[in-house]
């Protein structure tokens, strides 16, 4: 079964697990192993479809999608066949749901097909079930780039201007410029010196410097999940755009950021010269005589800023059912106190972004919020310290002013400090904050009652808080930290020759037994013990099946074989490497 | 597992397929605050208690289960259309803020009227809704679920489902908002954010029913004024923030829950008086 089915499966239904990409599923290991003996002969397909019609439409709609009245009466949304997990069932597995249906009595319960339909009939649906998902992909495709997405789990797609569709070959192009020096006008800075990727695209600093020395009014934000933000910067309500984003550091002058203002044909010229850049720039815009153009440079940014996801921290193996346990009983404390009525952080951090400002492909009607936290209240014409007005800025409106954008909560523990300018060092003092229902400032020229701004949004309000409660509350955000995005060669600077590979330690370690090898998809399924942090044990009969990048250890797998692993997560998928027979207990280093 | 089981899916898929002669049905619903019509932006005096001053700051719900009597005094459920956006199945979301004015943390679009189709043939008269998300679909996930639902604005706490009804206002008291936030407390078990109830204490869906309706004529008309009528919008002094958000030892949210028909503490159901039909004169302004 798949991850969409798991959010709305009630726990009562134990068995129904596999919430990603190669997971566990109802159908065991020899059932996955079929293939589907029809090939994709007209006939066949349009039978499949005739039989899909009858059968299957009625709960799963014409397109797979399970919008009828039927499917919506039901106590659990039947599966979206053209969903882009469908993708990672085999078509034994679908074939074997479709022959013995799922969850008998359950609240999921999908009837079986084995009487009604003839095995053929069954394969034959199975052929109309892979093109409903290969109709919806097109349509992916034609909205979004041919792009292929690695989606973190239970993540929807991101919106892409239609303008900019999203190839690899425009994503790898501004990678190299997302991290090239030569976009600041004295070449000492470039956008990767604001966002740095192991503070999730952060700088630590709390206000950015420019390249001439130029002291920005705020902070960088980090551009985790930036694709799903609908208004750019703190508090920029027209700001829509990445492509549009890009051009302010790099040639505004107020302040001076990278500090090309005036500078584009230089620019040009400069990214010409370079070597690297002619074959890159052809293969991003295939279609333009002369590739090289500053809107060519915002596209190729945006589009790798785009591909900035980040979704598996512990936090997000602990909510996906992937391991009960990789949060720790403190930080499951914390998450209750932070979606509770008392502190109602969900209320402006909500969400699978941790933001109440989001936006994706699908949503329906877009969300963008600005608020004010009461950092401030000062006497005289504005209650917070010019520049940095807020909402007001834009709309003139005394009401806005002081109120920003509240940005994700992911990798928060990383991205210190905190707030549009830096003011909030640490997480206690965030929280320090929030508590007391706004800051006060004693003495100086920011003097002043932050909990009494008359803009401050309704929803800070003072609270109690045990120093248990506080530590808690900071061990859930610290479970927010993702920390494969902090280092994911694909996000990581091009122009560096990569780390060499050492055989270091993995993080995380899998003991298991080879349930089958599908050579030719480079994969194996496992049964496996618990992987603390990580992942629940897979007991016989169920098994999940991971990749296995490394040809010869593939070779080496065998079904029985005992094994030992490195494994790690890479996007929907599950990655083991350094692979190696479980050693015999008792045996001697030296055989 | 056994085909005896997928026949009464089959059965049913049959009978809905089976004679679907329908009639288009659109029922409007148009936002009031006593005789003014809302709109953000705007000024309203002598709301509650206190006669206060209020301007707009959010004002959506939910609504389920729309149904319509027909001649023959039967309860018919309409069948919305189903659009990606304001109704799912047969839920919709109403929404009559429009981001403008105070009402900046709302969204653009606004939606007014409910839209699906009744069979035909007959004659209806008599509308009834739910104002709710309905339990199956209120303890979801909000990212995976179709529009409406996923709405961070009108999530609440993770488990605990929907806000049914959002309503925020600007008083003069609280001018940082005075709230209602309606919707299922008391849920069990909400140990984890994981674990989805199975019940809840106290369900607080308003139910809402005209014994005459056309929809040809008549509107829905939600009154905030009405809603506010016995509230004390402008609060105490000196307590910071102002409102309801369904805790049902909450005083402020006694009075407002009896104006929808609900019971709270001690006090028994009363019949609701936020909701009621008007009758524009011409069918223009119906669709204003």
């Amino acid at each position: 079964m798949l991850r969409r089915g798991l959010a709305l499966v009630c726990l009562l239904v134990r068995v129904v697990q596999a919430h990603d990409a190669h997971g566990r599923s109802y159908a065991p290991i020899e059932a996955r192993r079929l293939k589907n003996p029809m090939a994709d002969a007209a006939g066949h397909l349009t039978e499949g479809q005739a039989l899909y019609q009858s059968s299957c439409a009625g709960c799963h709609g014409d397109d797979g999608r399970s919008r009828t009245k039927l499917a919506g009466s039901l106590p659990v949304r039947p599966t979206d066949l053209s969903d882009y997990m469908m993708e990672s069932m085999r078509d034994g597995e679908i074939f074997w749901v479709v022959t013995h249906g799922i969850a008998p009595g359950g609240m999921q319960h999908m009837p079986g097909f084995e009487q009604a339909l003839t095995d053929t009939q069954r394969w034959e649906l199975v052929l109309w079930v892979r093109e409903l998902r290969r109709k919806q992909k097109a349509v992916e495709v034609a909205t979004l780039g041919p792009y292929e997405w690695s989606l973190p789990p239970g993540f929807p797609y991101p919106k892409v201007p239609a303008d900019n569709p999203m190839t690899h070959e425009k994503v790898e192009l501004g990678r190299y410029l997302f991290y090239d020096s030569r976009l600041s006008v004295n070449r000492t800075q470039s956008c990767a010196t604001c966002h740095r990727q192991e503070k999730a695209f952060t700088d630590g600093r709390g206000r950015g410097l420019g390249s001439t020395g130029e002291l920005h009014p705020r902070g960088p934000l980090s551009l985790a999940n930036v694709a799903y933000n609908p208004v750019l910067t703190w508090a920029n309500p027209n700001m829509r755009r990445l492509e549009q984003q890009a051009l302010v550091p790099m040639f505004g002058a107020n302040p001076v950021e990278l500090g090309m203002e005036g500078k584009e044909d230089a620019l040009i010229a400069r990214l010409k010269a370079e070597p690297r850049y002619g074959k890159l720039f052809r293969a991003a815009f295939p279609t333009d005589a002369s590739p090289f153009t500053v809107g060519n440079v915002t596209k190729a940014i945006a589009s790798f800023e785009r591909t900035l996801l980040s979704g598996d921290s512990p936090y997000d193996a602990y909510r996906n059912g992937d391991d009960p346990n990789a949060i720790s009983e403190s930080a499951k404390r914390g998450e209750a106190l932070f979606f509770s009525e008392q502190l109602e952080c969900f209320h402006c951090h909500g969400g699978f972004n941790f933001t109440g400002t989001v936006d994706y492909l699908g949503k329906g009607i877009t969300e963008v919020e600005f608020h004010n936290t009461g950092l401030y209240n000062l006497k005289g014409r504005f209650s917070y310290p010019e520049p940095n007005l807020g909402l007001y800025e834009f709309t003139q409106q005394e009401g806005d002013v002081g109120k920003f954008k509240a940005p994700t909560l992911r990798n928060i523990a990383v991205t210190a400090p905190y707030m549009h300018d830096g003011s909030v060092a640490t997480l206690e003092d965030a929280i320090a904050h929030y508590k007391a229902g706004g800051r006060t400032i004693r003495s100086g020229p920011l003097a002043g009652d932050g909990s009494g701004n008359p803009a401050k949004s309704d929803f800070v309000r003072p609270f109690d808080l045990t120093r248990q409660d506080t530590a808690d509350l900071i061990a859930f955000l610290k479970s927010l930290t993702d920390k494969n995005f902090l280092s994911d060669q694909r996000f990581s600077n091009p122009w560096q020759p990569p780390p060499v590979q050492t055989r270091s330690q993995p993080r995380y370690i899998l003991h298991g037994e080879v349930a089958a090898v599908f050579r030719e998809d480079g994969t194996a399924s496992l049964y496996h013990s618990e992987v603390p942090g990580l992942l629940t044990a897979m007991v016989k009969p169920e098994a999940m099946e991971f990749q296995v990048p490394d040809a010869r250890e593939l070779a080496m797998l065998k079904p029985g074989m005992k094994i030992v692993a490195g494994v790690r997560r890479r996007g929907g998928d599950y990655v083991i490497e350094q692979i190696r027979p479980e050693p015999r207990r008792g045996a001697n280093a030296a055989r | 597992m056994t085909t005896t089981k997928s026949f009464p899916v089959l059965a049913l898929l049959l009978a809905m397929q089976a004679g679907a002669q329908t009639q288009p049905v659109a029922i409007h619903f148009k936002g009031v605050v006593a005789s003014e019509d809302f709109a953000c932006g705007h000024s309203y005096k002598g709301i509650g208690t206190t006669k206060s001053t209020i301007k707009p700051i959010d004002f959506r719900f939910y609504i389920h289960n729309v149904r319509m009597l027909d001649e023959t005094g039967k309860s018919v459920p309409m069948d919305l259309t189903q659009d990606d956006k304001w109704q799912l199945d047969n839920l919709a979301l109403i929404d009559f803020e429009d981001a403008t004015g105070g009402c900046g943390n709302g969204t653009p679009e606004t939606n007014t009227v409910v839209l699906g189709t009744l069979p035909a043939g007959h004659r209806y008269s008599g509308l009834t809704f739910t104002v709710r998300v309905p339990f199956e679909k209120n303890h979801t996930d909000l990212t995976t679920m179709p529009s409406p639902l996923n709405m961070t604005g009108l999530a609440w706490v993770w488990n605990a489902g929907r806000k049914f009804m959002r309503v925020e206002v600007a008083t003069t008291g609280k001018p940082r908002g005075y709230v209602l936030h309606l919707g299922s407390t008391g849920c069990t078990p909400n140990q984890t954010k994981i674990t989805v109830p199975t019940s809840c204490l106290n369900p607080n869906r308003p139910e809402v029913s005209f014994a005459a309706f056309d929809p040809q004529k008549d509107q829905v008309v939600v009154d905030l004024a009405a809603l506010l009528q016995g509230t004390d919008v402008d609060g105490e002094p000196g307590k910071p923030g102002g409102g309801c958000m369904s805790n049902p030892h909450d005083p402020d949210c006694a009075a407002m829950f009896a104006r929808l028909g609900l019971a709270f503490g001690d006090a028994a159901a009363t019949p609701q008086t936020v909701f009621r039909v008007k009758s524009p004169v011409t069918s223009a302004a119906l669709e204003q």
